[in-house]
């Protein structure tokens, strides 16, 4: 039985002490588990997703393009966190992608393997892409079905050496005299209904893996009120929030035969066709990373021009309908602080303040403008651009990244290239909230293969 | 001055060289230059639909809404015709619906939307009625309405 109960064991049998449940969590135990760690998960929620946990652990207050029910729809309170509501996209970020990052595609590559292994995809799609029309690069998603650890969660509990304990929340981590570890971890316990302060050993790893919202929330709230909270001492903590805006349907597309997708490697698996500027039209598009998903449609004869264009292509034309996944640069006042009002575990609740920039969106337009003009060149076909979708309706993906960024400059970032909190040694992040920049592709590969690179790490450490 | 050593002449000689050679490529860079292909321009009407057309294939499309002429009907333009629906016919041209309304017995006037009605889901719709209200609806310009013999006193 991997359940445990934290006022029975404590924390001293465990070399690494996990907040959260999901994804991160999952890849980071895997790793670990292979070296011979023990480990402890600790998880708000309990095995069933329960509503009422839900709503009293992430209440907040927003402000900006999301509101406050938005972004706790994405913080799930639940074994297997986020991953019950995770749709299943997954792609690897590219070079271009890693623009504010201390490490490059390169230092992920073995661990996207890991991260693709771990959700049952086959591997094709990480290395895949092709050149398409004039200005763009074919580079579809992988969509295979999504991994929902609450319905498996037997892939967590039976790995060897690790443990969880459900309603458990972190709820403030004690830092050593000299700022250089964390000593302590105040944990909440829902089964007596209080906190109790737990001693951690200089031999002990702590990581937070408890969303985007949730890591920012544990530090923001590990202070004593006298001094900065726990690497924060630059005021970076729950800065540089980013999502990725979504113009769902802002564009259309009806195209004769000779528009050809490019043939996909064998064995890719399931297939979100999808386009992205290539590096010309990158550098013309300021450096915003864009992806337009292609989706087959039927025509639409209710719309005179798309009825006239697709008459004058024939009787062979057909429409996608388009979907732009767009890049938001990290901004210091798009952000996470706290707020009045206490959760159940004692720390204070969070606000979010977070405002889509317009340049992400003129660079949908843009990429759009450039696709017409590259389909006209290569033969028959037409574009349309639906402005409202882009400038009006734009929403997120539920990708919560940047609050806890990396960076190799501690004045900048929160956490080093190891994913380590600067200055204090036994503290890591896992999850996208360590991302510096976010190019367009869904996180959960790449915040999974950060946890595994972080799992082999700790692994190795004596 | 022994035969290999550079004079002022030969300097003149050089730089006008450089300097005829410069011109010739930039002639030769003109002529071969492609022209800038004309921008794609979206519908300049009260409502952009967002279709991005080259600009011969934007004029065919609304030369169908233009005003024509019937032998059967008494057109206006920019009139709206409520009431006495026969039905609603999705039609490509104002001239098609001329032709509906011609061709169907019980059908006595219609009102057309153009594509720049600005509800989408009017555009080029072409009403079929049986007896036109009685007081129509003028100035409004993605209107064109037509009767059989005519629209009497006004």
């Amino acid at each position: 039985m991997a359940y445990i109960s934290l006022s029975e064991t404590g924390l001293d049998p465990y070399d690494v002490v996990v907040a959260g449940a999901g994804l991160a969590a999952y890849a980071l135990s895997d790793r670990l588990s292979a070296a011979g760690r023990r480990v402890l998960i600790l998880e708000t929620g309990f095995e069933t997703y329960d509503p009422e946990v839900q709503a009293r652990f992430t209440r907040m207050e927003a402000r900006g393009h999301f509101s406050s029910t938005y972004w706790p729809r994405h913080w799930v309170r639940a074994f297997g966190g986020t991953s019950a509501v995770w749709a299943g996209y997954c792609l690897p970020l590219s070079e271009r992608n890693f623009r504010d990052w201390p490490i490059g595609r390169a230092d992920l590559d073995p661990h996207y393997a890991t991260a693709a292994r771990l959700l049952r995809r086959p591997l094709p799609f990480l290395a895949y892409s092709a050149p398409f029309l004039r200005g763009f690069t074919y580079r579809p998603m992988s969509l295979e079905p999504p991994l929902n650890l609450a319905a498996e969660p037997e892939l967590v509990t039976d790995l060897t050496g690790v443990d969880i304990a459900l309603g458990a929340t972190l709820a403030g981590l004690t830092p050593a005299t000299d700022r250089r570890s964390v000593r302590g971890a105040t944990i909440h316990l829902a089964g007596p209904g209080e906190r109790r302060d737990f001693p951690l050993a200089s031999r002990q790893r702590l990581v937070l893996a408890a969303g985007g919202i949730g890591n920012a929330q544990i530090l923001l709230n590990s202070t004593d009120g006298s001094s900065a909270a726990v690497g924060n001492a630059a005021d970076r903590v729950g800065r540089h929030l980013m999502e990725h805006p979504h113009a769902y349907d802002c564009g259309r597309i009806v195209a004769g035969e000779d528009l050809v997708l490019p043939d996909l490697p064998e064995g890719f698996g399931f297939p979100l066709p999808s386009v992205e500027p290539d590096t010309a039209l990158f550098g013309e598009l300021g450096g915003h990373d864009v992806a337009l998903d292609l989706v087959d449609s039927a025509l639409a004869p209710e719309d005179p021009v798309e009825r006239f264009v697709a008459e004058r292509i024939g009787a062979n034309a057909r429409a996608f309908t388009l979907t732009a996944r767009t890049e938001m640069p990290a901004d210091p006042e798009n952000r996470v602080t706290l707020t009045e009002g206490r959760d159940p575990s004692g720390m204070r609740r969070v606000r979010a303040s977070c405002a889509i920039p317009t340049e992400a969106l003129r660079a949908i337009e843009h990429c759009l403008e450039a696709l017409s003009g590259s389909l006209g060149a290569a033969g028959a076909a037409r574009l349309r651009i639906v402005n409202a979708e882009i400038y009006r309706n734009a929403t997120g993906g539920g990708h919560i990244m940047g609050t806890t960024r990396m960076g190799s400059d501690p004045r900048d970032s929160v956490v080093d290239a190891d994913c380590r909190v600067h200055g204090y040694e036994n503290l890591f992040v896992a999850g996208s909230s360590v991302f510096a920049s976010g190019g367009y592709a869904n996180p959960t590969l790449t915040l999974m293969a950060l946890a595994a690179r972080l799992g082999e790490t700790l692994g190795r450490a004596a | 001055m022994s035969g290999t050593g550079i004079t002022r002449r030969h300097l003149l000689f050089g730089l006008a060289g450089i300097g005829i050679g410069g011109a010739a490529f930039g002639l030769l860079g003109r002529a071969t230059r492609a022209p800038a292909p004309a921008p794609w321009v979206p519908r300049g009407l009260a409502e952009d639909d967002g279709w991005l057309l080259p600009p011969e294939e934007r004029a065919a499309f609304e030369a169908a809404d233009a005003l024509v002429e019937s032998d059967v009907f008494a057109l206006r333009d920019a009139v709206d015709l409520p009431g006495g629906d026969l039905e609603a016919l999705r039609v490509r041209s104002l001239s098609e619906c001329v032709a509906a309304c011609e061709a169907d017995g019980r059908c006595e006037a219609f009102t057309y939307a153009r594509a720049s009605h600005p509800q989408p889901e009017k555009r080029r719709i072409c009403w079929l009625k049986s007896e036109a209200a009685e007081r129509e609806i003028a100035g409004a310009p993605d209107y064109v309405s037509g009767r059989r013999g005519g629209w009497g006193p006004d």
